[in-house]
């Protein structure tokens, strides 16, 4: 990729990475493995292990809370779920996000046709 | 727990505990006891331990995750800025110090002093002309060339047996006390002057 655009593609990825994690909580809470695991598949983030750094800045700052549960098989399992700021931190990011994204869809077209 | 038997996980888990010494405790617990339980999970799971480890990064990528987050209000700061350059070097503590008191030294000291003044970026042009000539040799000139002209002053002193030593003249005693005092000052003032707006690069920013 190019550096320019690679860096714009970090950066954008770093300021929306939190906010898809609070909305793959937004309809229950989530184990902590599973979480990691599905953010991972989305091609996001390259290292699961960085989205665990995240999780806990998104607690300390009251987004989400977790809770330990013992499991049956296997070690105690942590989960995670949104808080009310959490839950409106997610709506007021949609709402600018969707409007951020079509206005840079009404530009973009319009240069592909002139380069 | 059976999985830190594994010498790739032991070894994995050494490096983060070594990477994250710079984090701030709550935050070194919590990303330890994360990542243990990711391991513990992945493996719970029949992942291999090669899979489990590749996937998550290595330790140095999730510290710099944590140690590179956006701060949010006062936390502490865990990655080092670049040190800023200091306002005085040893250079220019030693130009300081040489203008006031290194003509002792043979006037050679003096211009050492004077070579260092202006050879250093941290004074403007004209602070370097108020350094230099503030009077030749500082303190030391001062001491001299003051001292040596009480000398020639129409002063008279006498002394008789049994008495102390009296001194008449011209009211000098009153005048010099005033003199020393405006002379030590000057060169004091500009030393504290020349000390205190000292900064890297401002002889190159122009006059």
């Amino acid at each position: 990729m190019e550096p320019r655009v690679a860096r714009v593609v970090t950066q954008l990825r770093r300021g929306t990475l939190e906010y898809c994690v609070l909305a793959v909580l937004r309809h229950e809470q989530r184990y902590a493995f599973d979480l990691v695991q599905d953010l991972g598949r989305t091609g996001l983030v390259t290292s699961e292990g960085t989205i665990y750094p995240l999780l806990s800045r998104l607690r300390r700052d009251g987004l989400v809370e977790s809770t330990w549960e013992e499991s049956p098989s296997g070690p105690p399992r942590r989960y995670y779920q949104l808080t009310a700021d959490g839950r409106a931190a997610l709506t007021a990011f949609v709402q600018e996000w969707t409007t951020f994204r079509s206005s840079v869809d009404a530009v973009l077209p319009d240069l592909e046709d002139r380069g | 727990m059976k999985t830190y038997d594994d010498p790739q996980v032991s070894e994995y888990l050494a490096r983060l505990r070594t990477t994250m010494g710079a984090l701030p405790a709550d935050e070194r617990e919590d990303l330890w006891m994360s990542v243990t339980a990711h391991i513990d999970e992945g493996i719970a799971r029949g992942e291999s331990v090669d899979a489990v480890l590749a996937r998550l990064g290595s330790p140095e990528e999730i510290t710099a995750a944590a140690a590179g987050e956006p701060v949010d209000g006062p936390r502490p700061v865990v990655v080092q800025a670049a040190r800023p350059e200091p306002r005085l070097r040893w250079r220019e503590v030693a130009a300081l110090i040489l203008l006031q008191i290194g003509i002792v030294a043979w006037v050679v000291g003096w211009v050492a002093g004077v070579v260092l003044l202006w050879t250093s970026n941290r004074w403007r042009w004209w602070e370097k002309v108020l350094g230099t000539l503030v009077w030749p040799g500082g303190f030391a000139g001062v001491a001299f060339s003051y001292g040596s002209g009480i000398e020639h002053q129409g002063e008279t002193c006498t002394s008789r047996p049994g008495q102390p030593e009296v001194c008449t003249g011209s009211g000098s005693g009153v005048l010099s006390a005033v003199g020393w005092i405006v002379v030590l000052a000057l060169p004091i003032a500009v030393t504290i002057y020349l000390a205190k707006v000292a900064r890297p690069g401002r002889g190159e920013a122009g006059s």
